[in-house]
């Protein structure tokens, strides 16, 4: 029999501004416990306020059944705090709100009907022990801010960016400056035209990259979904899969707002190579998976007291030898599209959808006027086969859902051309 | 209260859940959990801040009224006491399903081509009293099943929630599989205008993101919705929209919101006329419309709708292209309304269609309902038969 105890304490504070206004102003502790009881091959699963000994107990009493289950039950001993430069604790509330009201400043402009601007601050502490003798602990502050424009013009349209990553108050602060690219980016979305559709030449901004491999490539790189037979990406391993121009990776120890130091199954976290020079190396993994599909854990994630799923961290395309204008000249005529309102993926077919968050006309390899509304989709494999990769990475934060559980992730690539359908109204 | 303010609020949530999962075919865990926690608000000189956790102790009350001195989140007070309009809600007991019939439930899902499947079932007590005199208790259960299937790479997802176990999980499985199998077969159609109707997981899908954001109080205020300045016009046909928190069994029927507001029913569009809004406390203007819930108990509360009734004139079959479900719903843009949406698992007279896209803006899309379906079935904030739209442009 194998077990394993976590308990989880968070505390977050969100501030916000509305249109100046401090408003929903929320602090929030939470503290948890869940066991877990991998018996005959079945898992029983308890999370609640338990004690030590009856949670092991009813999670026991829960895996009743018998199954093929089995996992890699190495231990990792540790305890790894994130020192942010700036620890939040040492700024009181007025402060931050202060924050906010300068981003809320530099967010008025004409044409902007409505601002928003949030500063959030958050600590996650874990502790996990199994039953190979293996305990970890870890601490990792995350903080910044969501600048959001709402513009009226010849549409009502609104534009948002998000700076958070592992750290402290200093992300908050370095955010600031951000303000008056997003309300000049709404208006002059409220005014911009209808994309053109069909199948086109796009130049994705890094952060559009980075959804496209996140979404579009890396949930099928997750090995619960090639258990699940929903991966395009089963039995591929070792196969080309890119050309050979693309390498992908997935690193939990760099600083960004994917960070973590153990995963929540208290497995070490490392940089996985999933592409390399075009070759699928390795899914992500699991303590349950790595034993099944073959690779290594770490990938183990969960929302709060939830059963740890196999999860992404930053993940990223590293950067090709394109300049920027070479893409553009490379592309001739298309669109070049900034950033993500969110989008779709199908994992089993590979086939993503997604939303731009603004973008341009580029014609005879220059950037024209600007659209809006502007959708991008596809099929993963084929575009990875004829990407063509700009020269800088940066990453991009966000929340990635998958089964109900919410996970901090960041995304990254560098500009890349690539051959898609684009859409509009 | 132990704390100097001028009003107060303390919102209970107590979740005790069981579930069995099933991974390619067969069961693998059965959990459960149980979990707890409460918010605390307070408005002090008529601010409010709130604050949450397993236990609010006086360190947490003191950060509560240290920030509410500075909100500028204005509430006068919190809501009086009133009658309540009780609906069913709590259909399924817990401790009727121990992990021995949870085995068996799973056991009686294991089936081929099942990616993974989800059952289960949930107890919630909602508590909340308030120094308004407010003290509400309401007990409420959920069952649900939710079923992915892929079948010589085909793929397709099923759900159904319900407050009774009124549903057999199995008739899920084998919907899905059926769906895959179809999808596993599709082809292409030729780009053009089509009749379509929508199933009521996608007619959910499509309202959710695009329309009823919409109706939120707040986002009127704030400039966020098209329909501040239509308000009694006639815009969307002859289309008949309802929040009716109190029909028995609703998914999101109750009797009082996350804020102990009294739910009631309420008319957002008559016959195509826009006729109401639905609000929290906050975004009120001293009229909130019991809209006010938590996504849990940390949350804050924010305007959702409970369950929207959908209605039309006309009633009829489904004809042409019958989409089950989009893929992309919650990138729409509720701003405009405008939305880009990949069909799932559509299919014209049974035959798969592989790669359709609709785009479009929601007001113009409801004004080419041509009639809906006769059996009405729950998903999400929806409460809806299948609709059947004339002219909708499919591109390939």
């Amino acid at each position: 029999m194998y077990y394993e105890i976590r308990e989880v304490e968070s505390y977050t504070l969100q501030l916000s501004l509305e249109n100046g206004k401090f408003e929903k102003p929320r602090l929030s502790r939470f503290s948890g416990k869940s066991f877990r009881v991998l018996k005959n091959g079945f898992w029983g699963y308890a999370a609640g306020d338990y004690s030590l000994k009856d949670g092991l107990e009813r999670a026991e009493k829960l895996a009743i059944h018998s199954g093929s289950s089995v996992i890699d039950e190495r231990s990792f001993s540790g305890k790894a705090v994130f020192k942010p430069e700036k620890d939040f604790e040492d700024f009181d509330v007025e402060e931050k709100v202060k924050l906010l009201r300068e981003i809320d400043e530099r967010l008025k402009a004409d044409g902007v009907v409505s601002r928003r601007a949030v500063y959030i601050e958050s600590v996650k502490r874990v502790r996990v022990e199994n039953s190979s003798g293996g305990e970890v602990f870890c601490q990792v502050p995350r903080c910044g801010t969501i600048i959001q424009a709402f513009a009226k013009g010849r549409t009502l349209q609104f534009y948002a960016e998000r700076h958070m990553r592992a750290g402290g108050y200093e992300i908050a602060l370095s955010a600031v400056d951000a303000a008056e690219k997003v309300s000049k980016i709404a208006v002059e979305l409220s005014n911009a035209g209808s994309p053109p559709s069909g199948k086109l030449n796009v130049v994705m901004n890094p952060s559009l990259t980075g959804v496209f491999i996140h979404e579009a490539f890396g949930h099928a790189a997750e090995a619960d979904h090639v258990l699940q037979n929903s991966s395009v990406l089963k039995g591929r391993l070792g196969e080309a899969v890119a050309d050979e121009s693309v390498n992908v990776i997935d690193d939990p120890t760099l600083p960004e707002f994917g960070y973590f130091p153990f995963d929540d199954e208290g497995y070490r976290a490392e940089r996985k190579t999933i592409i390399e020079n075009g070759i699928l190396k390795s899914f992500l993994n699991s303590r349950e998976t790595a034993k099944r599909v073959g690779g290594v854990a770490g990938n183990g994630r969960a929302d709060g007291i939830e059963i740890p799923i196999v999860r992404m961290s930053n993940t990223y395309i590293d950067a090709g030898d394109h300049s920027f204008e070479e893409l553009l000249e490379e592309a001739r005529d298309g669109v070049l599209l900034y950033g993500s309102r969110g989008g779709e993926t199908n994992p089993a077919t590979g086939y993503f959808h997604f939303n731009a968050q603004y973008g341009y006309i580029v014609r005879d390899g220059e950037v024209r006027e600007m659209i809006r509304d502007v959708s991008l989709s596809g099929s993963t494999l084929e575009i990875l086969r004829e990407i063509k990769l700009g020269k800088e990475i940066s990453f991009s934060p966000g929340f990635c859902g998958k089964a109900g559980q919410l996970v901090p992730v960041s995304d990254g690539g560098p500009f890349a051309l690539v051959k898609a359908f684009v859409g509009g109204e | 209260m132990e704390v100097n303010v001028d009003g107060w609020e303390i919102y209970e949530e107590r979740i005790r859940s069981r579930y069995v999962v099933l991974e390619d075919g067969k069961i693998k865990i059965i959990g459960e959990k149980y979990d707890s926690g409460k918010a605390l608000r307070v408005i002090k000189n008529g601010r409010c801040a709130m604050v949450s956790g397993k236990v609010i102790d006086n360190m947490m009350m003191e950060r509560a009224v240290k920030i509410a001195r500075i909100s500028e989140e204005r509430l006068d007070d919190f809501p009086a006491r009133k009658r309540l309009n009780r609906p069913r809600v709590y259909g399924v007991r817990l401790d009727d399903f121990d992990e021995a019939r949870m085995k068996d439930i799973g056991e009686a899902m294991e089936t081929e081509g099942v990616s993974s499947a989800y059952f289960s079932v949930e107890e919630i007590v909602r508590r909340i009293e308030n120094s308004s005199g407010v003290d509400y208790e309401e007990k409420e259960s959920y069952a649900g099943v939710i079923v992915e299937a892929v079948v010589d790479g085909g793929n397709a997802y099923e759900y159904c929630e319900s407050r009774r176990f009124d549903f057999d999980p199995e008739d899920f499985v084998e919907r899905a599989i059926e769906l895959a199998i179809i999808d596993s077969r599709a082809e292409k159609v030729e780009s053009g205008k089509y009749t379509v109707t929508l199933s009521p997981i996608a007619v959910d899908q499509l309202l959710t993101f695009s329309l009823y954001p919409a109706f939120y109080r707040e986002n009127i205020k704030k400039g966020r919705s098209v329909l501040a300045d239509l308000m009694g016009e006639k815009v969307m046909g002859e289309l008949t929209l309802i929040d009716d928190p109190v029909i028995e069994y609703g998914i999101n029927s109750c009797s009082f919101d996350d804020e102990g507001v009294r739910t009631e029913k309420k008319v957002l569009v008559e016959r195509g006329v826009i006729k109401g809004s639905i609000s929290d406390l906050i975004h009120s203007d001293g009229n909130p419309t019991g809209n006010g819930f938590r996504e849990d108990y940390s949350s804050y509360p924010a305007i959702s709708p409970t369950n929207v009734v959908l209605d039309f004139p006309e009633t009829g079959e489904a004809e042409g292209v019958y989409v089950h479900a989009f893929t992309g719903a919650h990138t729409a843009n509720f701003v405009s309304g405008d939305f880009s949406l990949k069909l799932m698992n559509a299919s014209i007279d049974g035959k798969g269609i592989k790669g359709a896209m609709i785009y479009g803006n929601v007001y113009e899309f409801l004004k080419k309902i041509s009639h809906i379906g006769k059996e009405v079935r729950q998903i999400g904030y929806t409460t809806s038969p299948e609709i059947v739209l004339e002219g909708i442009e499919i591109k390939i």
